[in-house]
Protein backbone atom coordinates (compact mmCIF):
# COMPACT_ATOMS: atom_id res chain seq x y z
CA UNK A 1 0.00 0.00 0.00
CA UNK A 2 2.97 2.75 1.08
CA UNK A 3 4.61 1.90 -2.39
CA UNK A 4 2.00 3.38 -4.35
CA UNK A 5 2.81 6.93 -2.18
CA UNK A 6 4.24 9.23 -3.53
CA UNK A 7 8.44 10.23 -2.24
CA UNK A 8 6.53 13.03 -0.15
CA UNK A 9 3.56 10.64 1.28
CA UNK A 10 6.02 8.17 2.33
CA UNK A 11 8.22 11.09 4.09
CA UNK A 12 5.43 12.30 5.51
CA UNK A 13 3.60 8.66 6.90
CA UNK A 14 7.45 7.88 8.39
CA UNK A 15 7.76 10.98 10.01
CA UNK A 16 4.01 10.36 11.63
CA UNK A 17 5.41 6.98 12.46
CA UNK A 18 8.52 8.19 13.75
CA UNK A 19 6.67 10.57 15.88
CA UNK A 20 3.93 7.99 17.13
CA UNK A 21 6.94 6.02 18.50
CA UNK A 22 8.81 8.69 20.21
CA UNK A 23 5.33 9.73 22.13
CA UNK A 24 4.77 5.90 23.09
CA UNK A 25 7.83 5.59 25.01
CA UNK A 26 7.40 5.12 28.50
CA UNK A 27 8.94 7.21 30.64
CA UNK A 28 10.82 4.42 32.54
CA UNK A 29 12.79 3.71 29.69
CA UNK A 30 14.78 6.12 31.01
CA UNK A 31 15.23 4.94 34.28
CA UNK A 32 18.47 3.36 33.65
CA UNK A 33 20.50 6.24 32.26
CA UNK A 34 19.04 8.41 35.37
CA UNK A 35 19.10 6.43 38.64
CA UNK A 36 20.57 6.92 42.08
CA UNK A 37 22.08 11.10 41.92
CA UNK A 38 25.05 12.16 42.77
CA UNK A 39 25.01 14.32 45.59
CA UNK A 40 26.36 17.44 46.77
CA UNK A 41 26.54 19.73 50.28
CA UNK A 42 23.27 20.70 51.41
CA UNK A 43 22.98 24.35 52.14
CA UNK A 44 22.05 24.75 55.67
CA UNK A 45 22.98 22.09 57.37
CA UNK A 46 26.16 23.20 58.44
CA UNK A 47 27.21 23.35 62.04
CA UNK A 48 24.31 23.77 64.41
CA UNK A 49 24.74 25.00 68.05
CA UNK A 50 21.67 23.28 69.45
CA UNK A 51 22.68 20.94 72.90
CA UNK A 52 19.63 19.74 73.40
CA UNK A 53 19.92 15.78 73.46
CA UNK A 54 22.65 14.43 75.18
CA UNK A 55 26.13 13.51 73.16
CA UNK A 56 24.56 14.95 70.27
CA UNK A 57 25.51 18.45 70.15
CA UNK A 58 27.10 20.26 67.29
CA UNK A 59 25.08 17.89 65.47
CA UNK A 60 25.54 19.51 62.13
CA UNK A 61 29.39 18.98 62.64
CA UNK A 62 31.64 15.92 61.38
CA UNK A 63 33.96 15.71 64.12
CA UNK A 64 37.31 17.12 62.59
CA UNK A 65 35.89 19.19 60.10
CA UNK A 66 34.33 22.17 61.04
CA UNK A 67 31.88 23.84 58.91
CA UNK A 68 31.35 20.90 56.62
CA UNK A 69 27.64 20.04 56.11
CA UNK A 70 26.04 17.39 57.35
CA UNK A 71 23.71 16.64 54.71
CA UNK A 72 23.87 16.21 50.95
CA UNK A 73 21.56 16.16 47.96
CA UNK A 74 21.14 15.47 44.43
CA UNK A 75 18.53 14.71 41.72
CA UNK A 76 18.77 13.75 38.07
CA UNK A 77 15.84 13.85 35.64
CA UNK A 78 14.28 10.59 37.46
CA UNK A 79 15.23 10.96 41.38
CA UNK A 80 16.18 12.47 44.20
CA UNK A 81 18.80 11.27 46.60
CA UNK A 82 18.99 12.94 50.36
CA UNK A 83 22.37 12.00 52.29
CA UNK A 84 23.15 11.92 56.10
CA UNK A 85 26.55 11.69 57.04
CA UNK A 86 27.71 9.41 59.39
CA UNK A 87 30.47 11.22 61.57
CA UNK A 88 33.84 9.51 61.43
CA UNK A 89 33.99 8.00 64.42
CA UNK A 90 35.64 5.27 65.79
CA UNK A 91 34.53 2.83 68.78
CA UNK A 92 30.62 2.13 69.11
CA UNK A 93 29.24 5.03 68.13
CA UNK A 94 31.27 4.59 64.19
CA UNK A 95 28.88 3.59 61.57
CA UNK A 96 29.27 0.60 59.70
CA UNK A 97 26.84 -0.50 57.15
CA UNK A 98 27.71 -3.89 57.59
CA UNK A 99 27.68 -3.95 61.29
CA UNK A 100 24.53 -2.38 62.33
CA UNK A 101 22.27 -2.73 65.27
CA UNK A 102 19.08 -4.34 65.32
CA UNK A 103 16.83 -1.15 64.90
CA UNK A 104 18.96 1.73 64.41
CA UNK A 105 16.74 3.77 62.34
CA UNK A 106 17.74 6.64 60.08
CA UNK A 107 15.60 8.86 59.05
CA UNK A 108 14.72 11.97 56.62
CA UNK A 109 12.23 13.76 55.78
CA UNK A 110 10.69 17.04 53.98
CA UNK A 111 8.34 18.50 52.50
CA UNK A 112 7.35 19.42 48.57
CA UNK A 113 4.17 20.81 47.71
CA UNK A 114 1.80 20.42 50.19
CA UNK A 115 2.69 16.50 50.83
CA UNK A 116 5.49 15.83 53.79
CA UNK A 117 7.94 12.91 53.00
CA UNK A 118 9.77 10.52 55.09
CA UNK A 119 12.34 8.42 54.12
CA UNK A 120 13.11 6.05 56.54
CA UNK A 121 15.68 3.03 57.22
CA UNK A 122 15.96 0.63 60.15
CA UNK A 123 18.03 -1.95 60.47
CA UNK A 124 16.85 -5.48 60.74
CA UNK A 125 19.89 -7.15 60.94
CA UNK A 126 23.89 -6.27 60.94
CA UNK A 127 23.90 -6.25 57.36
CA UNK A 128 20.07 -5.89 56.65
CA UNK A 129 17.36 -3.22 56.73
CA UNK A 130 14.18 -2.09 55.59
CA UNK A 131 13.71 1.27 53.64
CA UNK A 132 10.36 2.89 53.65
CA UNK A 133 8.90 6.01 52.21
CA UNK A 134 5.62 7.42 54.32
CA UNK A 135 3.57 10.21 52.87
CA UNK A 136 0.74 12.29 54.59
CA UNK A 137 -0.79 16.17 53.61
CA UNK A 138 1.25 19.09 55.14
CA UNK A 139 -0.93 19.63 58.33
CA UNK A 140 -2.13 16.01 58.77
CA UNK A 141 -1.44 14.05 61.62
CA UNK A 142 -1.31 10.15 59.92
CA UNK A 143 1.50 9.29 58.27
CA UNK A 144 -0.09 6.83 55.63
CA UNK A 145 2.82 3.76 54.16
CA UNK A 146 3.69 4.16 50.28
CA UNK A 147 6.23 1.31 50.10
CA UNK A 148 8.45 -0.62 51.87
CA UNK A 149 12.19 -2.67 50.52
CA UNK A 150 13.79 -5.18 52.83
CA UNK A 151 16.94 -5.98 51.88
CA UNK A 152 19.64 -8.19 53.44
CA UNK A 153 23.52 -9.15 52.77
CA UNK A 154 23.84 -5.27 52.59
CA UNK A 155 27.38 -4.29 51.81
CA UNK A 156 29.27 -0.88 51.88
CA UNK A 157 28.86 1.60 49.19
CA UNK A 158 26.52 -0.43 46.99
CA UNK A 159 23.30 1.10 45.79
CA UNK A 160 20.14 -1.14 46.66
CA UNK A 161 17.01 -0.69 44.47
CA UNK A 162 13.36 -1.73 45.56
CA UNK A 163 11.68 -4.17 42.61
CA UNK A 164 9.11 -1.03 41.93
CA UNK A 165 12.47 0.62 40.95
CA UNK A 166 10.85 3.54 43.04
CA UNK A 167 13.10 3.45 46.30
CA UNK A 168 16.34 2.77 46.77
CA UNK A 169 19.46 3.68 49.61
CA UNK A 170 23.04 3.39 49.85
CA UNK A 171 24.83 2.90 52.92
CA UNK A 172 28.42 3.49 53.27
CA UNK A 173 30.84 2.73 56.04
CA UNK A 174 33.06 5.82 57.78
CA UNK A 175 36.27 5.29 58.07
CA UNK A 176 38.69 6.78 60.93
CA UNK A 177 39.77 9.86 58.32
CA UNK A 178 36.18 9.73 56.41
CA UNK A 179 32.73 10.09 56.87
CA UNK A 180 29.80 7.42 56.30
CA UNK A 181 26.77 8.39 54.99
CA UNK A 182 23.32 6.86 54.72
CA UNK A 183 22.06 8.11 51.37
CA UNK A 184 18.49 7.39 50.55
CA UNK A 185 16.70 8.02 46.91
CA UNK A 186 13.19 8.05 46.13
CA UNK A 187 11.75 8.54 42.03
CA UNK A 188 10.01 11.57 41.46
CA UNK A 189 6.90 10.00 39.68
CA UNK A 190 6.47 7.78 42.34
CA UNK A 191 6.34 11.56 44.90
CA UNK A 192 4.27 13.02 42.50
CA UNK A 193 1.92 10.43 42.69
CA UNK A 194 1.58 10.76 45.84
CA UNK A 195 1.34 14.49 45.70
CA UNK A 196 4.34 16.03 45.56
CA UNK A 197 3.70 19.27 42.92
CA UNK A 198 6.45 21.72 42.37
CA UNK A 199 10.28 22.64 42.73
CA UNK A 200 10.48 23.45 46.07
CA UNK A 201 11.66 21.00 48.53
CA UNK A 202 11.50 22.35 51.95
CA UNK A 203 12.13 20.94 55.70
CA UNK A 204 14.50 18.45 54.74
CA UNK A 205 16.00 16.98 58.14
CA UNK A 206 17.05 13.76 59.25
CA UNK A 207 17.26 12.18 62.27
CA UNK A 208 18.91 8.56 63.88
CA UNK A 209 17.92 6.29 66.66
CA UNK A 210 18.90 3.63 68.59
CA UNK A 211 16.16 1.26 69.35
CA UNK A 212 13.85 2.71 66.10
CA UNK A 213 10.05 1.43 66.49
CA UNK A 214 10.12 2.14 62.72
CA UNK A 215 7.58 5.00 62.87
CA UNK A 216 8.40 8.71 61.14
CA UNK A 217 7.99 11.87 63.47
CA UNK A 218 8.99 10.39 66.18
CA UNK A 219 10.98 7.18 65.58
CA UNK A 220 12.59 6.53 69.30
CA UNK A 221 13.25 7.76 72.58
CA UNK A 222 17.33 7.29 72.19
CA UNK A 223 18.65 9.64 69.55
CA UNK A 224 22.50 8.58 68.39
CA UNK A 225 24.75 11.16 67.66
CA UNK A 226 26.21 9.51 64.72
CA UNK A 227 24.62 12.07 62.19
CA UNK A 228 23.35 15.64 61.89
CA UNK A 229 20.10 15.90 62.78
CA UNK A 230 19.05 19.08 64.01
CA UNK A 231 17.16 22.31 62.27
CA UNK A 232 15.71 21.95 58.62
CA UNK A 233 16.89 22.97 55.01
CA UNK A 234 15.86 23.58 52.20
CA UNK A 235 16.49 23.13 48.25
CA UNK A 236 15.04 23.79 44.86
CA UNK A 237 15.14 21.15 41.98
CA UNK A 238 16.04 22.13 38.96
CA UNK A 239 12.66 21.12 37.29
CA UNK A 240 9.10 21.01 38.19
CA UNK A 241 7.42 17.33 39.45
CA UNK A 242 5.72 16.51 37.98
CA UNK A 243 7.58 17.36 34.62
CA UNK A 244 6.02 18.76 31.79
CA UNK A 245 4.17 16.03 30.14
CA UNK A 246 5.95 15.97 26.77
CA UNK A 247 4.72 12.72 25.26
CA UNK A 248 1.03 13.63 25.25
CA UNK A 249 2.16 17.17 24.05
CA UNK A 250 4.11 15.14 20.74
CA UNK A 251 0.97 13.31 19.96
CA UNK A 252 -1.20 16.21 20.40
CA UNK A 253 0.97 18.41 17.49
CA UNK A 254 1.05 15.59 15.27
CA UNK A 255 -2.53 14.89 15.53
CA UNK A 256 -3.12 18.52 14.81
CA UNK A 257 -0.76 18.40 12.17
CA UNK A 258 -2.63 15.70 10.35
CA UNK A 259 -5.74 17.17 10.70
CA UNK A 260 -4.67 19.88 9.19
CA UNK A 261 -3.37 18.16 6.14
CA UNK A 262 -6.03 16.24 5.97
CA UNK A 263 -8.69 19.54 5.94
CA UNK A 264 -6.66 21.28 3.37
CA UNK A 265 -6.48 18.41 1.17
CA UNK A 266 -10.08 17.62 1.34
CA UNK A 267 -11.09 21.12 0.75
CA UNK A 268 -8.03 23.09 -1.18
CA UNK A 269 -8.13 26.33 -0.97
CA UNK A 270 -8.16 28.23 -4.78
CA UNK A 271 -4.91 30.07 -5.46
CA UNK A 272 -4.56 33.33 -5.01
CA UNK A 273 -4.20 35.78 -8.06
CA UNK A 274 -5.68 32.91 -10.61
CA UNK A 275 -9.17 33.14 -11.29
CA UNK A 276 -11.44 30.04 -12.03
CA UNK A 277 -11.59 28.87 -15.61
CA UNK A 278 -14.63 29.08 -17.03
CA UNK A 279 -15.91 25.98 -18.56
CA UNK A 280 -17.99 26.21 -22.06
CA UNK A 281 -20.27 24.08 -23.46
CA UNK A 282 -21.20 23.67 -26.34
CA UNK B 1 -3.98 9.14 -8.87
CA UNK B 2 -7.30 9.57 -7.17
CA UNK B 3 -6.79 6.10 -5.62
CA UNK B 4 -3.13 6.89 -4.41
CA UNK B 5 -4.71 10.64 -2.68
CA UNK B 6 -7.82 7.76 -1.17
CA UNK B 7 -4.80 5.30 0.20
CA UNK B 8 -3.00 8.35 1.40
CA UNK B 9 -5.90 9.57 3.36
CA UNK B 10 -6.58 6.13 4.96
CA UNK B 11 -3.30 5.86 6.09
CA UNK B 12 -3.35 9.23 7.37
CA UNK B 13 -6.92 8.47 9.31
CA UNK B 14 -5.88 5.28 10.55
CA UNK B 15 -2.87 7.37 11.89
CA UNK B 16 -5.28 10.11 13.67
CA UNK B 17 -7.13 7.25 15.29
CA UNK B 18 -3.91 5.45 16.60
CA UNK B 19 -2.91 8.67 18.02
CA UNK B 20 -5.89 9.62 19.88
CA UNK B 21 -6.21 6.41 21.67
CA UNK B 22 -2.27 6.91 22.41
CA UNK B 23 -3.21 10.53 24.02
CA UNK B 24 -5.85 9.34 25.90
CA UNK B 25 -3.73 6.47 27.00
CA UNK B 26 -1.34 8.62 27.96
CA UNK B 27 -3.08 11.16 29.85
CA UNK B 28 -4.91 8.73 31.58
CA UNK B 29 -1.71 6.89 32.61
CA UNK B 30 -0.14 10.21 34.08
CA UNK B 31 -3.41 11.25 35.57
CA UNK B 32 -3.66 7.61 37.62
CA UNK B 33 -0.30 6.71 37.87
CA UNK B 34 -0.93 4.17 40.97
CA UNK B 35 -4.00 2.69 39.18
CA UNK B 36 -3.46 -1.72 40.52
CA UNK B 37 -7.29 -3.23 40.03
CA UNK B 38 -6.46 -5.77 42.45
CA UNK B 39 -6.89 -5.47 46.40
CA UNK B 40 -3.74 -7.59 46.66
CA UNK B 41 -1.25 -9.68 44.55
CA UNK B 42 1.82 -10.79 45.79
CA UNK B 43 4.73 -13.05 43.44
CA UNK B 44 8.40 -13.97 43.75
CA UNK B 45 10.34 -12.51 41.19
CA UNK B 46 13.10 -15.60 40.34
CA UNK B 47 16.36 -12.95 39.46
CA UNK B 48 19.88 -14.92 39.22
CA UNK B 49 21.19 -14.92 42.59
CA UNK B 50 19.15 -12.17 43.55
CA UNK B 51 15.32 -13.91 44.12
CA UNK B 52 12.60 -10.99 45.32
CA UNK B 53 8.89 -11.46 46.97
CA UNK B 54 6.42 -8.64 46.64
CA UNK B 55 3.35 -7.74 47.55
CA UNK B 56 0.97 -5.04 46.41
CA UNK B 57 -2.27 -3.73 48.74
CA UNK B 58 -4.54 -1.52 47.68
CA UNK B 59 -7.31 0.34 49.39
CA UNK B 60 -10.53 -0.30 47.89
CA UNK B 61 -12.35 1.17 50.64
CA UNK B 62 -13.55 5.03 50.96
CA UNK B 63 -12.13 5.41 54.13
CA UNK B 64 -8.58 5.13 55.56
CA UNK B 65 -7.39 1.16 56.52
CA UNK B 66 -4.86 -0.08 58.57
CA UNK B 67 -3.13 -3.04 57.48
CA UNK B 68 -1.19 -5.72 59.48
CA UNK B 69 1.65 -8.03 57.11
CA UNK B 70 4.05 -10.42 58.65
CA UNK B 71 7.09 -11.34 56.59
CA UNK B 72 8.65 -14.89 57.83
CA UNK B 73 11.55 -16.18 56.39
CA UNK B 74 14.53 -18.33 57.33
CA UNK B 75 18.25 -16.79 56.52
CA UNK B 76 21.37 -18.51 57.10
CA UNK B 77 21.61 -16.02 60.53
CA UNK B 78 18.30 -17.93 61.93
CA UNK B 79 14.63 -17.29 61.34
CA UNK B 80 13.41 -13.71 60.53
CA UNK B 81 10.30 -11.78 61.13
CA UNK B 82 9.22 -8.62 59.53
CA UNK B 83 5.87 -7.22 61.27
CA UNK B 84 4.41 -4.03 60.71
CA UNK B 85 1.19 -2.35 60.70
CA UNK B 86 0.40 0.51 58.16
CA UNK B 87 -2.16 2.91 57.19
CA UNK B 88 -3.42 3.48 53.66
CA UNK B 89 -5.73 5.83 52.48
CA UNK B 90 -8.39 5.34 50.16
CA UNK B 91 -7.69 4.47 46.55
CA UNK B 92 -4.04 4.30 48.08
CA UNK B 93 -1.14 1.56 47.22
CA UNK B 94 1.04 0.26 49.02
CA UNK B 95 3.91 -1.99 47.96
CA UNK B 96 6.47 -4.35 49.76
CA UNK B 97 9.24 -6.49 48.36
CA UNK B 98 11.89 -8.13 50.05
CA UNK B 99 15.33 -9.27 48.05
CA UNK B 100 17.05 -12.35 49.25
CA UNK B 101 20.34 -13.97 48.50
CA UNK B 102 19.63 -17.37 47.23
CA UNK B 103 21.19 -19.77 49.39
CA UNK B 104 24.16 -21.88 47.70
CA UNK B 105 22.09 -24.87 49.65
CA UNK B 106 18.88 -26.01 51.48
CA UNK B 107 16.21 -23.48 50.74
CA UNK B 108 14.66 -19.90 51.71
CA UNK B 109 10.65 -20.54 53.04
CA UNK B 110 9.12 -17.62 52.91
CA UNK B 111 5.53 -16.64 54.30
CA UNK B 112 3.86 -13.68 53.81
CA UNK B 113 0.26 -13.00 55.72
CA UNK B 114 -1.87 -9.65 55.48
CA UNK B 115 -4.72 -8.90 58.27
CA UNK B 116 -6.89 -6.58 58.20
CA UNK B 117 -6.41 -3.92 61.08
CA UNK B 118 -3.53 -3.04 63.87
CA UNK B 119 -3.96 -6.48 65.91
CA UNK B 120 -3.46 -10.35 64.52
CA UNK B 121 -6.13 -12.06 64.56
CA UNK B 122 -7.78 -15.85 62.94
CA UNK B 123 -10.32 -14.00 61.45
CA UNK B 124 -8.55 -10.56 59.90
CA UNK B 125 -6.16 -12.64 57.68
CA UNK B 126 -6.79 -11.24 54.22
CA UNK B 127 -3.35 -13.35 52.74
CA UNK B 128 -1.73 -15.99 52.91
CA UNK B 129 1.19 -17.18 50.18
CA UNK B 130 4.54 -19.36 50.94
CA UNK B 131 7.00 -19.15 48.54
CA UNK B 132 10.28 -21.61 48.56
CA UNK B 133 13.54 -20.01 47.41
CA UNK B 134 15.71 -22.91 46.24
CA UNK B 135 19.21 -23.27 45.51
CA UNK B 136 21.21 -22.32 42.23
CA UNK B 137 21.05 -25.07 40.61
Amino acid sequence: MLGRLSATGKLFVGLLATLLVVSLIPSHVYIALAWDPATTDLTGTESSTDTSVANANRRFDIKGLTGTSGMQKGEDTDSIALLMKMIEKSGPNGFSATGMTLDDQYEIQFTIGGSDFSMLFRATGAAAGTMSLFYKPTGSGTWYSGETFSQSGIGSGTTYTSVSGNLGFNLKSMTPTTTGHVRLIVKKSYLVSLGATGSSVTYIFSATFANGNGSPGSGGTTPNDRCPSTGTASWTLSGDIPEFPLSPLVSGITTVAIYLYLRRHENPRPSKGKKPVAQHTA
Amino acid sequence: MLSTRLNVKTILYIVVAVLAIAITYLVHSQVNLSGEGRAIEAGLIESGDRPAIYFTLRNTAEVDANYTYVVAYNLTEGPTVEKSSIAVPPGGVFRYALSLARPSYGAIVVNLRVHRGSEIRDDSLLYEQTWIVGAQA
